[in-house]
């Protein structure tokens, strides 16, 4: 696991203090907006409950058409968030510490309700990212008949590094809180090696032995 | 509320007045009726009261039903305010719900645009402390009533409206409105249960414009824009709605067309949350909106009785016109 640095401390502490990017509420106008400008709406966990209903009420696969909008959220929230970081750190995302970065943006989705992730980068030279979530908002709306059921976040997380690595990268979730896990477990890629990991996962392996198949 | 014998000779007068005499059966049955039998039940074919009469007849029981409104059983309200002309604001909220699901009779009156903002609603529900509550250190926010929540951003509005369009194209719009009804059913039976715990009071039992007042500032507590319910085509069985600063139209502005539904996500929420407070099988379709998409109006009723409002707004007719279609069919 990623080590905390002194940095991602102070953001916990932040965190703790609400000095976080929690959104604001101007009544009067009914809007909501985080403390970084960004239009929010609060909605209970129903939305993405809604969400897969409405896919599956139209037969496709909830799951592929769910990846897409989370990649198209991750490319969204980096669009946002990095020209902002940029201009508050006064260097580029390139010259930033990734964890630092990276513990930055979750910081905000943590204090917006998504749970707490723990990303795993010592694995990038194998072309691997690894990702823990805990208290997933999707898997608490997952279908019982369901291996995995976080494909929003797999989107996500894949969308976001594609952004920042200016790649064409993939994520997969390997485990989930759905089948009785302690949390949920993301992998990130190039699309060969999610590729891979998809075919493994197909047949039937568990998590630590398409990770281990993979870095092997 | 007990209708005593001399409001009751005038309450009959003036039902009748108003070819509302199949009213007068239920009055001898007070409470016994099913809502089926409510339905079923037939005019007593009574001759209507001359002008004069019933006007005067009509100043009394309005009088009367206005006062024991927030007192009197839900069908009691319903049948003395529909039948008279008692604000639908001031009915209680069961009895709206009636006329809305076709389960009660409603006064032939025009509709007009008129914000019913007056009343107190559920004071600082939304915005006591402890309406929200944060679990920094596992990502979790929750609501009073143990709900979890989640702050939605522009950026997942964007990447859903994106990734939605691409897969479905138009009928996108199909799936966002079928994502709001369920959220919005959800919504209303939370709304019920936690209202009345935090009130004291079964929302059945609030008036009408309490409940609504409620509505709009749960509305705007979770940040969805600002609502207002029209007065008048509650009395037809409509509710007329108007919706500024929805979140989906602002996110959406480069997917827009004009006469295009632009905002499915409140149209779907407040199909959901109307049909699962009545019982009954309401859409709500977009009648009006802004070319930004800032301000919307929606019209909520029993489907086969909106069944042509789209076909309506594709024409290009106005809102009020549309209301007044529907009003006089």
């Amino acid at each position: 696991m990623i080590q905390q640095t002194a940095e991602s401390s102070q953001l916990r502490r932040d965190r703790l203090s609400g000095q976080t990017d929690y959104p604001e509420f101007t009544a009067c106008e009914g809007k909501l907006h985080t403390q970084r400008g960004q239009r929010a709406i609060l909605t209970a966990d129903d939305f993405l409950a809604g969400l897969r209903q409405g896919i599956a009420a139209t037969g496709r696969d909830s799951a592929g058409v769910l990846y897409q909008c989370g990649w198209k959220w991750g490319q969204h929230e980096m669009r946002f968030l990095v020209p902002l970081i940029e201009q508050e750190q006064g260097n580029s995302v390139q010259e930033m510490d990734a964890a630092r970065f990276l513990d930055q943006w979750w910081a905000s989705m943590q204090s917006a309700g998504w749970g707490a992730w723990a990303p795993d980068m010592s694995q990038r030279k194998h072309g691997v990212i690894l990702i823990d979530l805990a208290d997933s908002a999707q898997a608490g709306v997952a279908g019982l008949n369901e291996r995995t059921g976080c494909h929003l976040y797999a989107g996500l997380f894949a969308g976001v590094f594609s952004y920042l690595t200016k790649t064409g990268l993939a994520g997969l979730e390997i485990e989930c809180r759905v089948t009785g896990a302690d949390c949920c477990k993301f992998i990130v890629g190039t699309q060969k090696r999610i590729g891979t990991a998809h075919a493994l996962f197909s047949q039937g392996a568990r998590a630590r032995e398409i990770i281990s198949r993979l870095l092997n | 509320m007990t209708v005593t014998g001399t409001d009751r000779k005038r309450l009959i007068q003036l039902l009748d007045a108003l070819s509302l005499a199949r009213f007068e059966r239920l009055i001898d049955q007070e409470d016994e009726l099913t809502a089926d039998e409510f339905i079923a039940s037939e005019p007593s074919g009574a001759e209507p009261a001359t002008g004069e009469s019933a006007a005067t007849a009509a100043e009394a029981v309005i009088a009367s039903a206005e006062e024991s409104a927030q007192t009197s059983g839900p069908r009691t309200a319903a049948r003395q305010t529909t039948g008279a002309a008692a604000e639908p604001t001031r009915w209680k909220w069961s009895a709206l719900l009636e006329v809305l699901a076709g389960r009660a009779g409603f006064a032939n009156r025009q509709p007009a645009w008129q914000a019913v903002t007056t009343a107190e609603g559920c004071g600082d529900y939304f915005t006591a402390d402890g309406w929200l509550r944060r679990h920094a250190q596992r990502g979790l926010l929750t609501e009073r009533g143990g709900t979890r929540m989640l702050v939605v951003t522009q950026g997942l509005m964007l990447g859903v409206l994106e990734g939605l369009n691409e897969e479905y194209g138009q009928q996108a719009a199909e799936v966002i409105r079928r994502c709001g009804d369920y959220q919005g059913r959800r919504l209303m039976a939370r709304l019920t249960a936690q209202l009345a715990e935090f009130s004291g009071t079964p929302l059945s039992e609030l008036a009408a414009g309490e409940v609504l007042t409620t509505l709009e500032e749960a509305w705007a507590a979770l940040g969805w824009g600002c609502i207002s319910f029209a007065s008048e085509p509650l009395a037809r069985g409509f509710i007329r709605v108007r919706v500024s600063g929805a979140p989906l139209p602002a996110a959406a502005a480069e997917h827009r067309s004009q006469n295009e539904a632009t905002d499915s996500l409140s149209a779907g929420i407040l199909a959901g949350m109307f049909s699962h407070a009545a019982e009954a099988d309401l859409a709500a379709h977009q009648i009006a909106g802004d070319s930004s998409g800032e301000s919307c109006e929606f019209i909520i009723g029993l489907k086969n009785r909106l069944a042509a409002v789209p076909g309506l707004v594709r024409s290009g007719m106005k809102s009020d016109e549309i209301i007044s279609r529907l009003a006089n069919a």
